[in-house]
């Protein structure tokens, strides 16, 4: 197979130096993390703290409030369908640090809706999951559009009402897919910084998540910057080992 | 970056045909420079004025937090002039040796939104319920540090616990701690005086006590051969001017004569056997006349060694056997300013706006 479009390793070679220019700075990350002359500070131990609070509770939210949304996109027709869709993808293009300016300006004590939350532990989980909210709502929509009507119907003949259909019956088929969406929203959650730091600001303990430490860190301490960092990094590298072995466990069931 | 591009090509074409008409080239030159975020106003204008002065040249400006600039620097960011809130972020920078100047400085300020009324006095800050400072990873976050804790030992421990209870975030610049007071999300801010006036009367300023106030001073360091043409451009009046201008204070202005410490005693100015006397020097041109004290009375003592000090920081550091001829004058000016003038050596170890010698 695949003799006709040639040798791989002449595609390999012309895609080499992108494939190097990737995995070099990830060496550096990876060889500085681990020459990183700095202790674990309570400072650094309450960052990486409150970034796993935090991203979990977005996720929460995501999974809660996102399921029911891409279900209707999914499955339904209904007036403003397709505006509701371009809305739900435009965190994903629109820069962070302006999603940050609008929840300042709709949350904030002078904003649109003039609550409280701003510069609090809650505006650090409203901004992860205001970037984080479409990677899972994109999948679950494309997860939902592709579950086949066939076993819903045969369930509803039984007599099934709609919610035990979709918790009994929806759910499992899909829950692979939705959970690779979920880890990719949950990962982008952790590494969130643009929003965070105009909404939510920057308090030890209590708005300094892991990204923020970084950026402060590279001003002062460089070395407490780089094993942040790697930190995020190894998430990073869990989390799309994590949606690759889910998805191709996916593909096996679908083919068999 | 900023970049006037417009303005220079403007500028470049006239340049290109001033050459033309005139038979020889106008080189045009870009000086990068990187300044704090507190010096946006400020330094654009002057940037522009340095600009007009110098046709063909054109300026860029980094505006951002000091620290930043310098770890942007220290990784390898090309840059001519590094103009920082604080010594702080010098730190560890190779400039050029001895290039550091103080050109202008800068003082604490409490900003409220300006429809608030609650609060009228700084020493009420703890009653604000959110509070922005910056962090003191920035020059003017330990600035604010280090007055909090003057105002402490004054207001006491109580005082600081309440208040810091109150502070909601630690923001990456000065800038950002005036944007959140801006927006209302904040009820009280520290910033510089000079960004009250940037946020043109969204805020309304609410001083802080002498006995609290830090001063903040602001160096500039050259790297590389163009940047002290930027440098010296700092210092001329017109630009002073307009530091003044934008709320900072110039550090050339005269507040007393120079101190004068000899053996770590301090010894009034004009005391004992100064005379006035006229002599003549060669600076970078010419050779002038000058009208100054002569002051080698105080150098009496071999192997002393003299330190002098100017308004800018820079100092010159001499020992007195090892110079042939080993006095200087202090020559007043008409500013109010003196400068202290070796008639014997390069004007580059004369000092500008002495403020202080010592002789030791």
């Amino acid at each position: 197979m695949g003799k006709i479009v040639g040798r791989w390793w002449v595609w390999l070679i012309y895609g080499l130096p992108l494939l190097v220019f990737l995995v070099v700075p990830i060496y550096a990350l990876v060889v500085g993390a681990f020459g990183a002359n700095t202790s674990i500070t309570s400072e650094l131990l309450q960052a990486i703290k409150l970034s796993f609070t935090t991203s979990l509770a977005s996720l929460v939210a995501v999974l809660l409030l996102g399921t029911p949304l891409a279900f209707a996109i999914a499955r339904f027709r209904f007036p403003l369908r397709g505006l509701v869709s371009v809305l739900i993808d435009l965190p994903l293009v629109l820069p962070p640090a302006a999603a940050g300016i609008g929840l300042l300006l709709a949350f904030g004590r002078h904003g649109v809706l003039a609550t409280h939350f701003a510069f609090t532990t809650t505006a650090v989980v409203m901004a992860q999951t205001f970037v984080a909210s479409p990677f899972y709502i994109r999948v679950g929509i494309n997860t939902f559009q592709n579950v086949s009507p066939d076993i819903e119907e045969s369930a509803a003949l039984d007599g099934a009402s709609p919610i035990a259909l979709f918790a009994r019956i929806t759910l499992p088929v899909c829950v692979r897919a939705l959970a690779s969406g979920a880890i990719t929203s949950w990962a982008r959650a952790l590494g969130e910084f643009g929003a965070t730091i105009l909404f939510a600001g920057n308090l030890v303990g209590k708005t300094q998540t892991m990204p923020i430490a970084i950026y402060l860190g590279f001003e002062s301490d460089l070395d407490k910057a780089v094993l942040l960092s790697g930190i995020l990094l190894a998430t990073a590298f869990v989390a799309i080992i994590a949606v690759r072995l889910l998805s191709d466990r996916d593909r096996t069931i679908q083919r068999a | 970056m900023i970049k006037y591009s417009l303005h220079v090509r403007t500028k470049r074409c006239v340049a290109f045909f001033l050459a033309l008409a005139g038979g020889h080239c106008v080189q045009a030159q870009t000086y990068t420079v990187f300044a704090a975020a507190s010096l946006k106003e400020s330094l654009t204008e002057i940037a522009r004025q340095f600009e007009f002065a110098h046709p063909g040249t054109s300026v860029s400006i980094n505006f951002g937090g000091s620290q930043q600039l310098a770890a942007q620097i220290r990784h390898g960011a090309n840059v001519d002039v590094f103009l920082s809130a604080g010594r702080e972020p010098l730190k560890g920078l190779s400039m050029n040796p001895g290039s550091q100047r103080t050109f202008a400085t800068n003082s604490l300020v409490l900003v409220v939104p300006s429809d608030d009324r609650r609060i009228h006095r700084f020493e009420n800050i703890d009653s604000l319920e959110h509070l922005v400072i910056a962090d003191k990873a920035v020059p003017v976050g330990n600035y604010t540090l280090a007055m909090f804790d003057s105002a402490e030992r004054r207001l006491g421990k109580m005082w600081r616990a309440r208040m810091s209870q109150h502070i909601v975030s630690r923001e990456q610049d000065v800038r950002s701690v005036l944007a959140k007071v801006e927006l209302g999300e904040a009820d009280g801010g520290i910033v510089y005086m000079t960004d009250v006036l940037a946020a043109r009367g969204k805020v309304r300023a609410i001083p802080i006590p002498n006995a609290f106030q830090v001063l903040a001073r602001y160096p500039s360091v050259t790297f590389g051969k163009i940047g002290k043409d930027f440098q010296k451009f700092l210092f001329n009046e017109k630009s002073q001017k307009t530091f003044v201008r934008f709320g900072f204070g110039s550090p050339l202005v005269p507040s007393h004569p120079p101190v004068l410490e000899i053996n770590h005693q301090e010894v009034p100015f004009g005391a004992g056997t100064m005379v006035i006397t006229r002599f003549t020097a060669k600076d970078h041109q010419s050779t002038k006349s000058y009208l100054g004290y002569d002051v080698r009375s105080w150098l009496r003592q071999k192997g002393a060694v003299i330190t002098l000090t100017g308004a800018d920081d820079y100092s010159v550091e001499l020992k007195i056997s090892g110079l042939r001829s080993k006095y200087f004058y202090i020559v007043p000016s008409r500013d109010g300013n003196f400068q202290a003038i070796f008639p014997q050596l390069s004007p580059k170890t004369w000092v500008q706006w002495l403020r202080k010698v010592t002789i030791r």
